[in-house]
C-alpha cells in the first residue's frame, strides 16, 4: 500500500444468512464476494454495475454500517474489520456518505441548520456559535445561502436537497465520500449543477471519491477508475479511459453497448443487447456467474470460474480476454 | 388524416396551469418522442388524452381528435370503450400498476373479457399467445405468477402484453424503462419498436431521457414547464437544436462533454442550467426559460413568446439558435 492510500479494501466479502424454515439449513447470500481496490485523495473510483450487483452493500461496508464477512478494509492505513467502540467512531469520522434519495434522506422535522449541526454536536466541542459559523460557511461552499439554515427540508428542490445532503456529509471534513447514485433521482439539468459541484469540493478539500451509480454516461465524466460488478463479483477494473476506450469483459461491452446512444455514430455497429435477466444471486451460476448471459460462454465457462487476471492495464475475469 | 391530432390542450388543477396550448399530432405508424424535465406536463398531456384526469383538474382543447373523432365531444361510456381497445397505454412502474393481488394471467384475460372475448378457453390461449410474443419464456406456467415472483423487467413485458392484447391503434408509453436496468431497457426498447412496426401502431414514448428518443423516435417534442418549446424530427433536432432550452439539456449531458474531453484533454465542469424548473407558482413573466436561459434579453422577461414555425420544425423563441449556436435574428424584426 502506497503511503498516500486513503481507503483500501482487500478481498472484501459479505455474506448473509438466508434463512429458509426452521427444519433447513439457511443459505448463504454472498452479496460482495471479494472486492479489492485502492483509493489515493483527489481520486474517484466508480462501482458500476445492474440492481443487485452488490454496490450498495460494498457502500455500506466502505462506510461501517455493515462489517465485512471476510477480507479487509483499511481506512487511512488503519484496520476498519473489527474496531473497538471508539476507534469505530473516529474512522466514521474519516468517511461519509450520500443516499440517492434526498427526500427520503433529510429528516422532515428538523431545520437544515439542525441537520447540518449534528454530526458537530456528536464529534466535536464546538459551541453554539462556531457550529452556526460552519454550517453557514458550509451552506455557502455547495451553493446555497445561510438564510437556508433556518428552512426545513419539504421548501427545497431535489437538486438542493441533494446539495443539503452534500453539505451534511462534509461538514465533519471527511477524507472519503462514498456517493451511491446521488444524481440518478435528478432531471438532468440539475445532476449536472450537483456533478459540477462534487468535482469541485473533491478538488478544494483532496477528497477520495468513491461513486456509486448505474449511469454509465455519468460514470464516465466522473471516474478515474471503474470497477464494474456482476452478482456481487468484480468482472472488471480499470481506468476509465481504458474501461469505455477498450473494454474487455463481455459484461462491460454488453453495458455500454445497451446504453442509449444520441451520437448516431456510436450507435453503428454495436452489439445486440443482452438476452435473458439477472440470475438469482441464492442460485448463482457454477463457474463463471456471467455465463448464462454471455455470447461466448463455452463449457469451460461453466466448469471453471475465471480469476481477475491482468489483461492490458486492465484487470478482468474472463476466460477468454485479451 | 391523422391518428391523433391535439389542438391547444391545456390542463389546470386549481389555479395551476399544468398543461398549456399543447398541440400534438401523431400519425398511424408513427413514434412520437415527448421529453421533458420533472414538471413539464409530459405525463399530465397523455393523462388528459386517456381521459384519466379527475375533477379537480380540468382539461380543455381546441380539438382533440382520435381518428376523426372528437374525444371530449364523446360520453364518458363511449370514451371508456376506446380505452384499452383503440388507445392503451403502458406506465412507468410496472411493479405498482399491476394489482399484487391477481395472478398475470387473470389480468390480461380481464382485459380480453371486457372486451368482449366470452370464450374462457379460448382467452387464456390468447394470454398465452401475447406472454410469448413479448418474449416471456414457458409462457403457459408464467400465467400463473404473481407480479411479486417476476423481476421488473418481465412486469413490464406483462404491461406491454396487456396494452395490445387487443392490438390498439395508438399506445402511450409514459417513462416506461425509466426503472429498468440498462440491459433490461434495451431489450423492452427493441419489443417495443418491433411492436410498434408489426402492428403499425402510432407510439407516443414519453421519457426525460434524450438517448432514448435519439434511439427510438421519429419526431420529438421537447416540453418545459406545461408547454412545446420545440418540434422536430429526431434526426434535425439533436444535430441542430434550435430552443435554447433543447441545446442546453442536450450539453448538460456528461456524454457530450466527455466526447468533447476526448478532443481538447479538457477535463472540466458540464455546462449546466442555472436555477431550477419553476414550480406552479413561480413562473416567470415573459418567456418561461428567461431565467435561466443564456441568451435571454428584455423582450424575453417582457413577451412571451409563441409556437411558430421555424427551425426544423416549431420552435417557441424570440431568437431561435442558428446551426452554429448562437441565436439568430429577433423573429419580430424579420418580415413573415
Amino acid at each position: 500500500m502506497s503511503a498516500e492510500t486513503v481507503l483500501e479494501a482487500v478481498d472484501l466479502r459479505k455474506t448473509y444468512q438466508i434463512p429458509r424454515g426452521p427444519f433447513r439449513k439457511p443459505r448463504d447470500l454472498h452479496a460482495v464476494n471479494g472486492v479489492s481496490f485502492a483509493l489515493t485523495p483527489g481520486r474517484t473510483l466508480a462501482i458500476v454495475g445492474e440492481s443487485g450487483c452488490g454496490k450498495s452493500t460494498l457502500a455500506r461496508q466502505l462506510t461501517l454500517i455493515e462489517s465485512p464477512s471476510g477480507g479487509r478494509l483499511l481506512i487511512d492505513g488503519k484496520d476498519a474489520g473489527a474496531p473497538s467502540k471508539d476507534e469505530r467512531k473516529a474512522l466514521r469520522r474519516s468517511v461519509q456518505m450520500v443516499f440517492q434519495n434526498p427526500y427520503g434522506s433529510l429528516n422532515p422535522r428538523r431545520t437544515i441548520g439542525a441537520a447540518l449541526a449534528e454530526p458537530l454536536i456528536i464529534n466535536t466541542d464546538l459551541d453554539a456559535k462556531a457550529r452556526g459559523e460552519a454550517v453557514e460557511a458550509m451552506l455557502t461552499k455547495v451553493g446555497l445561502r445561510p438564510e437556508h439554515a433556518d428552512r426545513y427540508p419539504h421548501m427545497f428542490s431535489g437538486g438542493q436537497r441533494q446539495r443539503i445532503a452534500i453539505a451534511r456529509a462534509l461538514m465533519l471534513r471527511p477524507r472519503i465520500l462514498v456517493a451511491d447514485e446521488p444524481v440518478s433521482a435528478l432531471d438532468v439539468s440539475v445532476q449536472a449543477q450537483v456533478l459540477n459541484l462534487l468535482m469541485d469540493l473533491q478538488e478544494e478539500m483532496g477528497l477520495a471519491m468513491v461513486f456509486i451509480s448505474h449511469d454509465l454516461g455519468v460514470v464516465r465524466f466522473v471516474a478515474d477508475e471503474v470497477l464494474v460488478m456482476y452478482l456481487g463479483l468484480p468482472v472488471e477494473q480499470a481506468p476509465a479511459a481504458t474501461l469505455f476506450g477498450a473494454p474487455r469483459h463481455p459484461y462491460t461491452k454488453a453495458l455500454l453497448a445497451a446504453r442509449p446512444q444520441i451520437d448516431p455514430d456510436e450507435r453503428a455497429g454495436r452489439p445486440a443487447p443482452l438476452s435473458g435477466e439477472l440470475p438469482s444471486p441464492l442460485n448463482p451460476p457454477s463457474g463463471c456467474v456471467f455465463r448464462t448471459r454471455c455470447p461466448l460462454a463455452t463449457d469451460r465457462c461453466a466448469a471453471e470460474r475465471p480469476a481477475l487476471r491482468p489483461v492490458g492495464d486492465s484487470l478482468t475475469a474472463c476466460h477468454f480476454a485479451d | 388524416m391523422a391518428l391523433l391530432e391535439i389542438r391547444d390542450l391545456s390542463v389546470r388543477f386549481g389555479r395551476f396551469q399544468a398543461v398549456s396550448g399543447v398541440d400534438m399530432t401523431v400519425e398511424a405508424g408513427e413514434i412520437v418522442g415527448v421529453v421533458g424535465e420533472s414538471g413539464s406536463g409530459k405525463s399530465v398531456t397523455s393523462l388528459a388524452v386517456m381521459g384519466l384526469i379527475d375533477a379537480p383538474g380540468k382539461v380543455t382543447a381546441k380539438s382533440m381528435a382520435f381518428d376523426g373523432r372528437d374525444l371530449l365531444a364523446l360520453s364518458a361510456k363511449a370514451r371508456r370503450r376506446l380505452l384499452g381497445r383503440d388507445i392503451a397505454m403502458i406506465f412507468q412502474e410496472p411493479m405498482t400498476s399491476l394489482n399484487p393481488s391477481y395472478t398475470v394471467g387473470f389480468q390480461i384475460e380481464e382485459v380480453l373479457a371486457i372486451h368482449g372475448l366470452k370464450d374462457r378457453r379460448k382467452r387464456r390461449e390468447r394470454a398465452v399467445e401475447l406472454l410469448e410474443m413479448v418474449g416471456i419464456p414457458d409462457a403457459g406456467r408464467r400465467l400463473s405468477s404473481f407480479p411479486h415472483q417476476l423481476s421488473g423487467g418481465m412486469n413490464q413485458r406483462v404491461m406491454i402484453a396487456m396494452s395490445v392484447a387487443l392490438d390498439p391503434r395508438l399506445l402511450i408509453a409514459d417513462e416506461p424503462t425509466t426503472a429498468l436496468d440498462v440491459t433490461i431497457q434495451a431489450q423492452i426498447l427493441r419489443l417495443l419498436v418491433d411492436l410498434q412496426r408489426q402492428k403499425g401502431m402510432g407510439l407516443v414514448f414519453i421519457t426525460h431521457d434524450l438517448g432514448v428518443l435519439a434511439e427510438i423516435a421519429d419526431r420529438v417534442i421537447v416540453m418545459y414547464a406545461g408547454e412545446v418549446v420545440e418540434m422536430a424530427t429526431t434526426a434535425d433536432l439533436f444535430a441542430r437544436p434550435a430552443h435554447p432550452y433543447t441545446a442546453a439539456l442536450l450539453n448538460a449531458l456528461p456524454d457530450r462533454a466527455v466526447v468533447e474531453a476526448k478532443v481538447t484533454g479538457w477535463r472540466g465542469r458540464l455546462p449546466a442550467i442555472p436555477g431550477v424548473v419553476p414550480g406552479p407558482f413561480d413562473r416567470p413573466a415573459g418567456c418561461l426559460l428567461q431565467p435561466r436561459c443564456a441568451f435571454a434579453d428584455e423582450r424575453c422577461v417582457a413577451v412571451h413568446p409563441d409556437l411558430l414555425p421555424g427551425g426544423n420544425g416549431a420552435v417557441r423563441c424570440h431568437r431561435p439558435l442558428m446551426p452554429d449556436g448562437q441565436p439568430g435574428p429577433d423573429r419580430m424584426e424579420v418580415p413573415a
